[in-house]
C-alpha cells in the first residue's frame, strides 16, 4: 500500500507547488531594494538598534545620487531615535480601540479586554529585553514580513490539499479498482481504511515539509538579505500590522525570532494540515464516490470559513461564532495574526494553538466517527 | 452451521429478498434464479458487505456481525466481479490479499503456489494481471477464495467465463472441496450444479421458493415434461421448454398439466433445467 503512495500523481502535485511557490516568491516583492539594503546593512551593524549600530550606520557612505544612498538617508531616518515601543505600549489599548471602534460591547467586549490585559505581560517582558529595538526589515515598508505570511499561507494551503488528496485517493482506491467486494470481505479489510488514513497522514505530512522546505530554501535563495535579519525580533517595532482603526504592534505573546516564528507557523501549519486531512478522511468514510467526495469537502470548507461572521452577523448566537471562530479553515485564514493576540476575531488568548489543539481533537473524534460508521455501512 | 434468519433486504423502498430462512450444513449448495432475483444480494450479506435490513444470519448461534473478524476469517469468497491491480501478477496479488486475511506470510505464499497449480496458472504466476483473459481472472479469484482453507466458501457465479476444461475441472474440485464444508454458490448455468449440488435454493419474486435436493426438485415436475418432433400438434396447454436437432428433426421439450401430454410426446424425466424454465416462465402458456 505504501508503495502506491511514490506515485506519479504525488511526485506531480509536489513539482506543481514547488512551481506555484517559485513563482509566488518571486512576484510578491514590491520593495525587495531596501529590504535587501537593510539586510545588508545588518550584516555589518548587526539587528540591535543602539550606539553601536548608529556609529557603524554614521560611518557608511554611498555614492552621490545612486539608490543606496536615498536608501541609506531613509535607514538613518528610520533608526534615528528609535524607541523601546514596548516601554510605554498598554496591551489593554488594543481591546479599547476595538471597543471603540466597532462598538463592541457585553461580553465580547469584557473578553476582549480581559484577552489584552494578559497580553501586558508579554509587553512587560518585551520592554525589558528590549526587542523592539530590533532593525528586523526597518522603516515602514516592513511588510516585507506579510509576504513571508502568504508564502506561509500557500503553503499550508497547498499542504492541506495534496493531504486530502491523498487520503481520498487512498480511501477511495478499492472503489476505484472495483476491488471493493473482494477486499472488505477479508478479515482486516475494513480496518485497512485506519491503516490507509494513517499511511495518508505520514505522507501527506512529509510531502508538506517537504514542499515547505524546499519552497523557503527558494525563497530565501530569492530574498538572501532575510538571512542577515533571520534573528532579528519579529516584535520590532517596526513591525507594525496595519489597521485602520487599531494601533496594532505585531505584538506576540512570546517571544520569537524571525528564525523561530518561521519555525512556529510550521508547527502550527502541520496542525491545519492534519486537520483538514481528518476532515477529508471523515468526509470518505461517509461518501462512496470520490469526486463527490472532495466536492463536498470543498463545500464543508467554505462553509467553515463563512460561518462564523455569518453567525456573528445574527448576533443571537454571537458566542458560538467565536468558538467556531478556531476551525482550521479560519485558523489558516488569519495565519498572519498567528502568535498575536489575534484581533477581536478571537476571545482567547492563544487562538492559534488553542484552535490547533481543539481541531485536531474534534475532528480525530468525528475521523473515529466515520470509521466506526464505515465499519457497519453496506459497501457494496 | 450458517443459519438466515428471516433475513430482509432493501434498498430505499426497493425489497431485493424478503424474509428468507435457510440453514446450510456441511455440502454444495446452489443457488439458482434469474437475473435479478437476489442471489448476489444474499452473498453479500453472507460475506458481510452489506447487512441485513431485518432479520439475522448467524453461525452456529451467533450473530455474524457481532462474531466481526472470527466469521470472516471462516469464510472465502469470490464476487461475481472484482477488480484487481493490473499492475500486480496473480502471486503479488494472492500474497497481499493473504495479507488482508491475516494469514502467516511463509505458509501463504507456499498455499499460493499450490493453488495457482490447483487453477492451472502455474506458468503465469509471475506475469502482469492487466494481460489475462476474463477466465483466468477467474481462476485467480477462486484460487484468491481458497487461500485460508476457508470453513465456508461463497461463490458467486464461479463458472462464468471458464471454458468447458476449466469448467470440469473447477466442478470436480468444488464437488471435493463440498464434502467438508459448506459452499454456497449462485449460477444459471445448470448442467455446473445439476449433478453435484446438494441442495438448490430457488428465489422467486424475491421470496425462497425451493431449498430442495434436485432430485426432489425436479420431481414436482415429474410426468408432466414430454418431447415431440410435431409442436403444432399440441392443441391444449402447455409450454415450450427446450429445443434440440437430432438426425434433421427439430425435437421440442414442453411441460403441461394436460393429461393429453402423452398422446403427443414421449414423455421424459423432467431436469433442473427443465424446472428453471418451468418456475420463470413469463406465465406464458400457449
Ligand atoms: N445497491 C443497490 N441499490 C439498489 N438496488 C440494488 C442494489 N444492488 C442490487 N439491487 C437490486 O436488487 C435486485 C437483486 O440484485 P442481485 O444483484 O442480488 O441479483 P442477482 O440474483 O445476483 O442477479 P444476477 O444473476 O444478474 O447476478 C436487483 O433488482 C438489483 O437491481
Ligand atoms: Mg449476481
Amino acid at each position: 500500500m505504501k508503495k502506491l503512495l511514490c506515485s506519479p500523481t504525488l511526485l506531480g502535485l509536489i513539482v506543481a507547488c514547488l512551481l506555484t511557490n517559485t513563482f509566488f516568491s518571486t512576484i510578491v516583492l514590491g520593495s525587495a531594494d531596501y529590504s535587501s539594503y537593510v539586510g545588508n546593512v545588518a550584516e555589518t551593524a548587526g539587528i540591535r538598534v543602539n550606539d553601536e549600530f548608529q556609529n557603524q550606520l554614521a560611518l557608511l557612505q554611498e555614492p552621490k545620487e545612486s539608490p543606496e544612498s536615498y536608501f541609506l538617508e531613509y535607514l538613518r531616518k528610520d533608526t534615528n531615535g528609535l524607541s523601546n515601543l514596548y516601554e510605554t505600549f498598554e496591551a489593554s489599548s488594543i481591546a479599547k480601540s476595538e471597543i471603540a471602534a466597532y462598538g463592541i460591547t457585553g461580553d465580547v467586549a469584557r473578553l476582549l479586554e480581559e484577552k489584552c490585559e494578559a497580553l501586558q505581560a508579554s509587553v512587560d517582558a518585551k520592554a525589558k529585553s528590549g526587542e523592539a529595538l530590533d532593525l528586523y526589515l526597518a522603516g515602514f515598508t516592513t511588510h516585507e514580513h506579510n509576504a513571508l505570511v502568504f508564502i506561509w499561507r500557500m503553503f499550508a494551503l497547498e499542504g492541506a490539499l495534496i493531504g486530502v488528496l491523498m487520503v481520498l485517493l487512498l480511501i477511495g482506491y478499492e472503489q476505484n479498482n472495483r476491488t471493493a467486494a473482494l477486499v472488505f470481505s477479508l478479515r482486516k479489510g475494513r480496518r485497512l481504511m485506519s491503516a490507509k488514513l494513517l499511511a495518508a497522514m505520514a505522507v501527506g505530512l512529509a510531502s508538506f515539509v517537504l514542499v515547505w522546505f524546499a519552497s523557503m530554501a527558494i525563497y530565501l535563495a530569492l530574498h538572501p538579505y532575510l538571512i542577515h535579519i533571520w534573528h532579528s525580533s519579529v516584535s520590532s517595532a517596526f513591525h507594525i500590522v496595519f489597521d485602520s482603526f487599531v494601533f496594532r504592534p505585531f505584538l506576540t505573546w512570546d517571544s520569537f525570532s524571525l528564525f523561530e516564528y518561521a519555525f512556529a507557523q510550521l508547527g502550527i501549519s502541520i496542525g491545519i494540515v492534519l486537520s483538514v486531512m481528518l476532515l477529508g478522511f471523515f468526509i470518505g468514510m461517509l461518501i462512496k464516490n470520490n469526486y463527490l467526495a472532495f466536492f463536498i469537502f470543498l463545500v464543508t470548507v467554505m462553509v467553515l470559513y463563512i460561518l462564523p461572521p455569518t453567525l456573528a452577523s445574527i448576533g443571537q448566537i454571537e458566542m458560538s461564532s467565536y468558538v467556531i471562530n478556531h476551525n482550521p479553515v479560519r485558523l489558516w485564514w488569519m495565519q498572519e495574526y498567528w502568535f498575536t493576540e489575534g484581533t477581536r476575531q478571537y476571545l482567547w488568548p492563544r487562538f492559534e494553538t488553542i484552535g490547533v489543539a481543539s481541531s485536531l481533537l474534534v475532528l480525530s473524534l468525528l475521523a473515529l466517527l466515520g470509521y466506526r460508521h464505515f465499519w457497519r455501512k453496506d459497501l457494496a | 452451521m450458517l443459519t438466515v434468519n428471516h433475513v430482509t433486504k432493501t434498498y430505499g423502498n426497493f425489497t431485493a429478498l424478503e424474509d428468507i430462512t435457510l440453514e446450510f450444513s456441511q455440502g454444495l449448495y446452489a443457488l439458482l434464479a434469474p437475473n435479478g432475483a437476489g442471489k448476489t444480494t444474499l452473498i453479500k450479506m453472507l460475506t458481510t458487505l452489506i447487512f441485513p435490513t431485518r432479520g439475522e444470519i448467524l453461525l452456529d448461534g451467533d450473530e455474524i456481525i457481532a462474531l466481526d473478524e472470527t466469521y470472516r476469517e471462516k469464510i472465502g469468497y469470490l464476487p461475481q466481479e472484482f477488480g484487481y491491480y493490473k499492475n500486480h501478477s496473480p502471486r503479488q496479488f494472492l500474497s497481499y490479499l493473504a495479507a488482508l486475511k491475516g494469514l502467516d506470510k511463509r505458509e501463504a505464499a507456499r498455499k499460493t503456489d499450490e493453488l495457482l497449480e490447483l487453477v492451472s496458472l502455474a506458468d503465469v504466476r509471475d506475469k502482469k494481471m492487466r494481460k489475462f483473459s476474463g477466465g483466468m481472472i477467474q481462476r485467480v479469484g477462486i484460487a484468491q477464495a481458497l487461500q485460508n482453507d476457508p470453513r465456508i466458501l461463497i461463490l458467486d457465479e464461479p463458472t462464468a467465463g471458464l471454458d468447458p476444461k476449466e469448467r470440469v475441472r473447477f466442478r470436480n474440485l468444488i464437488s471435493s472441496l463440498s464434502k467438508n464444508r459448506i459452499v454456497i454458490m449462485s449460477t444459471h448455468i445448470v448442467s455446473d450444479i445439476e449433478t453435484v449440488a446438494n441442495q438448490v435454493v430457488m428465489f422467486k419474486d424475491h421470496k425462497l421458493l425451493a431449498n430442495n435436493t434436485p432430485a426432489k426438485i425436479c420431481k414436482q415436475l415429474e410426468g408432466k415434461v414430454f418431447e415431440t418432433d410435431d409442436i403444432t400438434a399440441i392443441d391444449f396447454a402447455h409450454m415450450q421448454l427446450t429445443e434440440r436437432n437430432e438426425d434433421g428433426h427439430t425435437i421440442v421439450r414442453f411441460a403441461t398439466d394436460s393429461a393429453r401430454g402423452a398422446e403427443i410426446g414421449r414423455p421424459v424425466t423432467p431436469n433442473l433445467e427443465d424446472v428453471f424454465l418451468y418456475i420463470y416462465r413469463d406465465e406464458a402458456w400457449i
